[in-house]
């Protein structure tokens, strides 16, 4: 019934086209390629923000202006966590989310390029990545990774790039294997669930992602400094004593069945807000003075062998034990 | 509902007919011969790259318009033009700008912030003339010093107008012009809410701190699309540009040059930045 309202509302205006378009008699028939009559809805994801309670009103904006630029019905579907957002693109229930780039090569894994990154955020020095950073109680002795050997640290989610994939990945690098050197390892669920469990002294040490700026410059945003703008924890309580990136930015990723014409309209809509609709690029959470741009598959090459790589050593360790 | 309507009937007017629509796109200071082609009279490979691409993605009859004259005798049909600010200021009272090439060093146009200590009685920057301004001198240049510089020249002050004096970063920049060493700052829009939103409770250096400006520097190059155009073909016509570089470079390198990484979007005002006020 929905399409057939929809079908009929379109060929209504059809008509009513035919009057705005004035004369020209090549110009009397609606293109039946308009890519409106293929499409019903826009199914769109969202991660919610446990540190941040005003995302839903966030989403409400970027709700709004979709509806505007497309002239259909878009429906957010807000996940509580990482493989919610991965499931429902995989399986097709939505056709639209922002999610991290390990989101994105785990997605990629299940169903190849059917779903493909379109839009990430590029910062003011035109770098499209952050950091995982390593935070400590400010009252701890914990220095370096090497003070941290046989104590706790919080991973944050098996999907998570900043908060697990990327960071496993780094310390290797720098010769330190995160399933020996730590004396316990847990994955807390969340950033700000991370950055809890270290104020509650249940872990020693947890790995959060920071973003808007460089080890050397200072950072913008991230869990901790979220929670202390909310007064939830104080800054100063808190140190930074490892970061690794930069770690490439969260991708929107569109499914390839969508229309061309509605997928080049998606992607200029959200590479447009910065420029075009400040306030709601402001809303969602977006650092002030970045913006969106074009995006690729090889973009993310780094994280999808990563997570290969991931996937063969849990199997190796599976097969030994 | 309205405006979806609207929307529609210019998608229509514009693509939607029972064969393909025309798209006219002009280019000035070409050196293409002058006059309207359409895609399969062009020659240049990297050309006919593009205009395939356009008529592919919009269904349509693409024409090249080539020099102000071709433009200007298509009676409007030239939907979208590209080239220079100033061979384009012409065209600017119907059609407003919405593309422009990120420069060759990756950087976008970012919004620049010009400030004043709040206790400084004086009002707008034209009184800041010959007075003591401050920038970090911190890599990279081009942010960090060019482009705040070139937002002041949109706005009519040369570097020789004022007084400069480079600090160590971000915060030593806040800090100048807080302690009244110096009279204005400037500063890309991250570093300066790097700094003003810093959650550390003693940080309250840009409570004592006015903006006078914050703007993005002027576009010098870019497409401009007629004002009646629909949103929806604006912002298609972004989504499509935007990509070119990955999904068509030869196209991309025909229409933008070797120098350019990719194209952004542009604001309306892009082009008038400072030249209005």
């Amino acid at each position: 019934m929905v399409r057939f309202l929809s079908l009929s509302f379109l060929a209504l205006v059809g008509a009513m086209v035919l009057v705005g378009c004035g004369s020209g008699a090549e110009e009397t028939v609606v293109d039946p390629n308009d890519w409106r009559s293929e499409v019903d809805v826009i199914r769109m994801g969202a991660k919610g923000s446990e540190d941040d309670p005003a995302t839903l009103r966030r989403w409400d904006a970027l709700e709004a202006l979709l509806i505007d630029v497309t002239g259909l019905p878009v429906k957010i579907y807000e996940a509580s966590d990482y493989n919610g957002i991965i499931q429902a693109m995989a399986s097709g229930q939505i056709e639209f989310s922002s999610m991290g780039a390990g989101s994105f090569a785990n997605l990629y894994s299940q169903v190849g390029d059917a779903a493909i990154p379109v839009v990430v955020s590029t910062d003011s020095r035109g770098l499209r990545g952050y950091y995982s950073s390593v935070v400590v109680r400010a009252d701890s002795e914990f220095q370096t990774l090497d003070d941290l050997k046989g104590k706790s640290l919080a991973f944050i989610d098996f999907n998570s790039t900043s908060g697990y994939i990327y960071p496993r990945f780094a310390m290797r690098a720098e010769g330190i294997d995160p399933d020996t050197h730590f004396g316990e390892l847990a994955v807390a669920g969340g950033h700000s669930q991370g950055m809890l469990a270290l104020a509650n002294g249940q872990f020693d040490a947890v790995v959060l992602g920071v973003s808007g700026g460089s080890p050397e410059l200072g950072f913008y945003t991230g869990a901790l400094r979220r929670m202390a703008k909310r007064e939830m924890v104080d800054l100063e309580d808190y140190r930074e004593i490892w970061f690794a990136g930069p770690i490439a930015n969260s991708p929107y990723v569109i499914r390839k069945d969508l229309p061309q014409a509605l997928r080049d309209l998606i992607a200029g809509a959200m590479i447009s807000l910065a420029f075009e609709e400040p306030e709601i690029f402001s809303d969602i959470g977006r650092i002030p003075g970045s913006t969106y741009s074009a995006v690729d598959l090889e973009f993310y090459r780094e994280i999808l062998d990563m997570q290969q790589l991931e996937i063969r050593q849990h199997r190796e360790r599976f097969v030994k034990r | 509902m309205h405006r979806f309507l609207t929307g529609l009937t210019f998608v229509c007017c514009f693509l939607g007919v029972s064969h393909a629509a025309d798209l006219r796109i002009g280019f000035v200071k070409s050196s293409h011969p002058e006059g309207c082609f359409q895609q399969n009279e062009l020659s240049d490979e990297g050309a006919v790259a593009y205009a395939e691409h356009l008529a592919e993605r919009f269904n349509s009859d693409l024409y090249m318009c080539f020099g102000e004259q071709a433009i200007a005798s298509s009676d409007g049909t030239v939907k979208l033009i590209w080239g220079a600010r100033e061979a384009l200021a012409g065209f600017l009272d119907q059609y407003r700008p919405f593309l422009t090439p990120r420069r060759p060093d990756g950087l976008g146009r970012v919004p620049i912030v010009v400030f004043k200590k709040t206790s400084d009685p004086r009002g707008s920057i034209e009184q800041f003339r010959g007075t003591r301004l401050v920038l970090s001198d911190r890599d990279p240049k081009a942010l960090n010093t060019d482009m705040p510089y070139d937002l002041l020249g949109d706005l009519g002050f040369g570097r020789e107008d004022f007084e400069t004096v480079w600090a160590d970063g971000t915060m030593a920049v806040v800090q100048s012009v807080a302690s009244g060493e110096t009279d204005i700052g400037a500063l890309e829009l991250t570093s300066w809410a790097r700094v003003c939103n810093a959650y550390i409770s003693d940080h309250d250096h840009c409570s004592q701190l006015d903006v006078l400006v914050k703007s993005r520097p002027r576009a010098e190059h870019g497409m401009i699309i007629r004002n009646d155009s629909a949103d929806e073909i604006r912002l298609r016509m972004v989504g499509v540009h935007a990509r070119m570089h990955f999904e068509n470079p030869q196209a991309f390198l025909w229409l933008v040059g070797p120098d350019a990484p990719e194209l952004e979007p542009a604001e309306a005002e892009a082009f008038s930045i400072g030249l209005t006020e």
